[in-house]
């Protein structure tokens, strides 16, 4: 029974070291560019792809996940150059309306190239099968990488922010926009920089995440809204705080699924409510978030 | 005290390591204007928000008509009485000098959850509408949008605002701000009339002003209150000098 | 031309082209009509919290799932002879429009009063984040519900009635549609001449204004806001007797997105708007959606014109208004 549960903690992991790459680009862009941006969802189906498609023509998985990084990137900074620069003047419904036609045109753009059917990538050799963990649990080893790669990654962020010279603007350019650009800051460059980042991430999570389940148009969206989600409970505007919400999201939502309806079953005689529960709990968590600490668990800045 | 409309009492207020209010205390009372002025940096913006409900006090109390409202939000407090007008115009930029108004006799009113009746057939309204902006000389716009206001026909406004909600207090900050030479004159016998309607604490830079009207002057530094008293006292006072010379050259 | 005058031409438009339709046997015009009627009102709901309350919510689809579903329970429980509670008290299912959309629209108020408190404890992006995700916990929630259908959703194998009126058909359908959607209007515009419309229109601009006028921001906000999930929920309730069909795709976050592009493409905050956007969205998806599958990349590209060009939506273009307010 504990090998389960310690099974489902360390897929609750996974799945908040996934939603972390995607919260982290989203709350840079709105820390940095004071931008919501709804096509983040985009970005992480197009990095997907790019990596099913790469790996299909080349067979080789590394330089897929290369390439989703890579092609989402690249997508990042085209969308920023022709529509992202204009809106951050405007106010936030703009932003919301520019981004959800990305959405639009991302989505049906992908179809017209990839058709309706969605495509898979496989798992390397190298990397698929299990592994043994202590206490006798067999756990997938991709699974297990993709949390220390997660995890490595969020190091080398915090690093990059707190240690380096463009790290130091992205953090003034959180707390005031108009002084760092006085400062001499090349504001458009670091702007993009920080697009592209982001997306970046979210094209390499898309990748990973395309990995386990399938890769399919509209798939970034329902990870978008619960990196939302991860936000409103972590607390906008720090790289701590996605990472903090993220975690436990990830946690909730995966303990959620196994625990609830077997408690249900317990408590009730049947799983309903317990499957019903389990669809909601992530925001039921937000909803008390929100109770008691509106500007999430760590929260502050904005 | 038992003639003060308005009391504040040792209000501190703190954001990080900036003390923005120290230890401020003071009075409004019936039928006068308290003016109070400090040079720039002073925290007489955080004294306006904790008196107004914007800012919340670490510690202090604040009592209108001797009752404590420092618990009290923004709304709550101005329907108990306290009138404020701000420093930057925050009139409604789409809507006309007649709407704005009526906005603020709908507030006073609290009608402002009315979901039934027209805003716009209120005939009473109507006609103190055209008092409140004939007092401040707005009667031959109230048709224009605001937005098409000069600037100091836009404070003229805010002002009217404040009238329309015949408050038992006002608190208004920096009034002749932007006013030329002839508007601030006006505006000086406007208040000087008003303060026998309700008090007023006026919050403002213009000296001039200040010594012509004010019944008792305040002076804030860098949070704290240094000295209250009548005028010539203020202009006595070595510490206020100082304080002022040192800084900027008003007096 | 006028405000007023491109509020009627509208309005009335979409009346005659029905009626027209109907009179040369376009049956399937006359649906068309009903179903731009019923967005329509969907987007006369979100227009009251997004464009008079300022309120950007993209999460509407909740209310108008809410509608749905409540029309589909009590259709799969009067279809089925289960009562829905049957302790101290039986409830049975039922089908009568009468009782189904009032149903509707108190519990989409409900929801909205719900999850309006909640949000509103924020505002700017963070409130625009929470909708989105409330909007898709509602998803999830009929995903999961398996008592009714899950995610196939819920089937209504004949039309709900009302008296005197036979709705099977589709121009009576309509004209309860039409009249349903006129009633908001009227709601909306009786709403925005009030004092309450007065005071919610200023908030966009500066809620300390409003506040400094003794008026809760907040609370003109959170009416503004269930009134909009009402009236959105009751739309809802229509397009389930509509299709004859409900299912959780009506709380998709695709769906908030297309009530948000009714109301942008007619026209922010214009009463008007919404019909004129919902009309223009359905004529595109029957005629660009006839040509080519991939007819949303050319709606997405125009609304990204519009919102970077052209923000008063197709009404801001033909309307010549120099008026300091709205109808």
């Amino acid at each position: 029974m504990t090998s389960l549960l310690i099974e489902q903690i360390l897929n609750g992991l996974q799945l908040g070291v996934m939603l972390f790459l995607m919260a982290a680009g989203l709350t840079l862009v709105f820390g940095v560019m004071g931008l919501i941006n709804l096509a983040h969802g985009s970005l992480f189906m197009v990095g997907a792809f790019a990596a099913a498609f790469v790996a299909d023509q080349t067979g080789s998985y590394l330089l897929a996940l290369i390439a989703s990084a890579c092609a989402a990137a690249l997508a990042g900074v085209l969308v920023e150059l022709l529509v992202i620069r204009r809106l951050y003047q405007r106010d936030h419904l703009d932003q919301v309306l520019a981004t959800f036609a990305l959405i639009l045109i991302f989505s049906e753009g992908t179809r017209m190239v990839f058709g309706s059917f969605p495509l898979y990538l496989n798992i390397p050799e190298m990397l698929s099968g299990p592994i043994s963990l202590p206490f006798g649990i067999e756990y997938s080893l991709f699974r297990l990488v993709l949390i220390a790669v997660g995890l490595t990654i969020a190091l080398g962020l915090y690093l990059l922010i707190t240690r380096t010279r463009i790290g130091i603007q992205i953090q003034a350019g959180e707390s005031d926009r108009e002084m760092i650009s006085a400062l001499g800051v090349n504001i458009s460059f670091l702007y993009t920089l920080v697009f592209a980042v982001g997306a970046g991430l979210a094209g390499f999570a898309g990748a990973l995440v395309g990995t386990l389940q399938s890769v399919e148009v509209g798939m970034g969206e329902p990870v978008l809204i619960t990196a939302f989600v991860v936000i409103v409970v972590g607390g906008i505007g720090s790289i701590q705080g996605a990472l903090v919400g993220a975690i436990l999201i990830g946690l909730v939502q995966t303990l959620g699924t196994y625990l609830l309806p077997i408690w249900s079953i317990a408590l009730f005689g049947s799983q309903d409510i317990g499957s019903i529960l389990s669809s909601m709990i992530i925001y039921i968590l937000m909803a008390l978030v929100l109770l008691v600490r509106p500007k999430g668990l760590m929260g502050g800045a904005t | 005290m038992s003639d003060a409309v308005l009391n504040i009492n040792h209000i501190s207020k703190s954001f990080g390591a900036v003390h923005a209010s120290q230890d401020v205390s003071l009075s409004v009372q019936k039928g006068e204007i308290h003016a109070l002025i400090g040079p720039n940096g002073a925290g007489k913006s955080t004294i306006i928000g904790q008196i107004a409900g914007s800012i919340h006090p670490d510690e202090g109390t604040i009592e209108l008509d001797g009752r404590d409202i420092t618990s009290f939000n923004v709304a709550q407090r101005v329907r108990l009485g306290l009138g404020r007008s701000f420093q930057v115009s925050a009139v409604i930029p789409l809507y006309t000098v007649e709407d704005n108004i009526l906005l603020a006799l709908l507030g006073r009113e609290q009608q402002g959850l009315n979901l039934f009746s027209n805003a716009h057939k209120k005939n009473a309204l109507v006609d103190e509408i055209n008092q409140h902006a004939t007092r401040v000389r707005l009667e031959n716009r109230l048709k224009l949008p605001a937005s098409d206001l000069s600037h100091g026909e836009r404070r003229r406004l805010e002002l009217a605002m404040a009238l329309a909600l015949k408050p038992k207090v006002f608190l208004l900050d920096e009034p002749m701000a932007g006013l030329g030479n002839e508007g601030a004159n006006e505006l000086t016998s406007l208040l000087s009339e008003l303060k026998h309607e309700a008090p007023i604490l006026l919050i403002e830079h213009d000296m001039d002003a200040v010594f012509a009207l004010a019944d008792r002057i305040s002076v804030l530094v860098y949070g704290k209150l240094i000295a209250t008293g009548s005028v010539e006292d203020i202009r006595n006072n070595k510490d206020v000098r100082h304080a002022y010379l040192g800084e900027e050259d008003e007096l | 031309m006028s405000e007023r005058q491109l509020t009627f031409f509208v309005w009335a438009a979409l009346l005659v082209f029905a009626i027209f339709a109907n009179s040369i046997g376009e049956a399937y015009w006359v649906t068309l009509a009903t179903r731009a009627a019923i967005f329509a009102l969907a987007g006369v709901g979100l227009n009251l919290a997004l464009g008079n309350g300022g309120m950007i919510s993209f999460g509407h689809a909740a209310y108008f799932g809410i509608g749905g579903y409540v029309v589909g329970i009590l259709a799969t429980h009067a279809q089925n002879y289960m009562p829905i509670y049957d302790g101290w008290f039986i409830i049975e299912g039922t089908q009568l429009m009468l009782i189904t959309w009032p149903l509707a629209v108190i519990i989409g108020g409900i929801a909205a009063l719900v999850v309006g408190s909640l949000c509103l404890r924020t505002d700017g992006a963070y409130f625009i984040m929470i909708t989105l995700a409330f909007g898709q916990m509602f998803y999830y929630f009929a995903i999961s519900w398996g008592a009714y259908g899950g995610e196939d959703g819920m089937s209504i194998y004949v039309r709900g009635g009302f008296p005197g009126v036979n709705t099977l058909a589709p121009l009576p359908f309509f004209l309860l549609s039409f009249i349903l959607l006129t009633v908001g209007l009227l709601v909306v515009r009786m709403l925005n001449k009030s004092p309450f419309g007065l005071a919610l229109n200023a908030v966009r601009f500066s809620p300390a204004r409003v506040e400094t006028v003794g008026i809760s921001s907040k609370q003109l906000k959170l009416i503004a806001f269930v009134i909009s999930g009402m009236i959105t929920a009751l739309a809802g309730a229509l397009f389930a007797d509509l299709n004859r069909y409900v299912s959780p795709a009506m709380f998709s976050w695709t769906i908030s997105g297309e009530i948000m592009i009714f109301v942008i493409l007619g026209g922010v905050a214009r009463l008007i708007g919404p019909v004129l956007g919902a009309i223009v969205f359905v004529a595109l998806e029957e005629t660009l959606g006839g040509l080519s599958e991939f007819w949303h990349i050319y709606l997405g590209l125009l609304l990204l014109i519009i919102v970077l060009f052209a923000k008063g939506g197709i009404a801001g273009v033909l309307i010549k208004n120099k008026g300091a307010r709205n109808v």
